[in-house]
């Protein structure tokens, strides 16, 4: 498709200066807050005071996309233009799920399917060891939430899975 | 699990590691340099925003292609927008250093926007099949089908 010389010509390609310094000038951005319904609010603080004497050290890392999810939201991924306009080309999320794991686990989703390694599709599976599968949830661009939730002897842990109707999705340790 | 996050690296570190490749994809989807650097600009703010944390380094640099690769798309749409309305030329002319650029940024301009990106990804940037595929959330058979389709058009072409 390219010669030689037009492969060179585009590995010589760099970034010019005077973007470095736009870069290095530029503040991040504060995250859009989203006023979520009453009724979601009051059932969150529900859950966080209920929930706060269940959690634990619980001793796992949880990876979607590749991506460490922690108390802080963190940006998981956005939907290609073309499957924001039209959901049937990609009318769901896979996500890949990697947990590290110390202790017998029981991994639920309140939406969508996980996927495991032999393709069996389920709602809910216990693991003892480190593992991996796929998290299969319907794409809607718009907010959205949906929850995992990783129960073991020491304790309880929930991901929250949120989609934005700018087609992104985000994720963060409840 | 070895991860990135026990060493987060500043974002000069990062500018440094990703820079260029984001420039140089930007430029080649969007045949413009301020628009380029536009982009690249707010792949970055958006990743000192979001401050994610990656497994690994592979993940990290399928993030910023993935980001940037919409953000490209995002403001090519708003680029037919404005043309919708006013008569400005499409892009502005990228100073070709060399003829091959000028060629080669020919041949880009001449593969539909649909098809550019895998083309970009895969030819250019090196990525393999699979690895373009999960860059643009399009499944493996999609990739090798728009390959095939910039392929058929760019013979095309050539035998008009």
């Amino acid at each position: 498709m390219f010669n030689k010389s037009q492969l060179e010509a585009y590995s010589n390609i760099e970034a010019p200066q005077e973007l470095y310094e736009k870069v290095l000038s530029s503040k991040p951005k504060k995250s859009k807050i989203y006023l979520l319904p009453l009724a979601a609010s009051l059932a969150a603080c529900l859950i966080l005071i209920f929930g706060i004497g269940f959690r634990s050290n619980f001793d796992s890392e949880i990876f979607l996309n590749g991506q460490l999810v922690n108390t802080d939201t963190v940006l998981i991924g956005e939907l290609a233009p073309e499957s924001k306009a039209d959901m049937r080309a990609l009318p769901t999320l896979k996500i890949l799920v990697e947990i590290t794991l110390t202790e017998k686990t029981k991994v639920t989703v309140s939406s969508g399917v996980l996927i495991l390694e032999n393709g069996e599709r389920v709602n809910s599976v216990t693991f003892k060891d480190d593992v991996s599968f796929f998290w299969e949830v319907e794409s809607k661009a718009e907010l959205t939430e949906s929850t995992m939730t990783l129960n073991s002897f020491s304790g309880k842990q929930e991901i929250i899975l949120t989609q934005y109707d700018d087609g992104s999705y985000t994720a963060e340790i409840n | 699990m070895d991860n990135l996050a026990s060493r987060k690296p500043n974002i000069e570190e990062i500018y440094k590691l990703y820079a260029d490749m984001l420039y140089r994809v930007a430029l080649s989807e969007l045949q413009s340099d301020m628009d380029a650097q536009d982009a690249v600009q707010d792949v970055f703010i958006k990743y000192m925003s979001h401050n994610p944390v990656f497994k690994d380094s592979e993940h990290e640099k399928a993030w910023f292609l993935r980001v940037t690769v919409n953000r490209c798309h995002d403001m090519l749409r708003s680029r037919k927008v404005r043309l919708k309305f006013h008569s400005e030329s499409e892009t502005e002319p990228v100073n070709p250093a060399s003829k091959a650029r000028q060629e080669l940024f020919e041949v880009l301009a001449s593969i539909p926007e649909k098809y550019k990106s895998t083309v970009i990804l895969h030819c250019l940037e090196g990525l393999s099949l699979q690895e373009t595929a999960d860059v643009l959330g399009i499944t493996l058979s999609g990739a090798k089908m728009r390959l095939k389709r910039a392929r058929d058009i760019l013979k095309e072409e050539k035998n008009v």
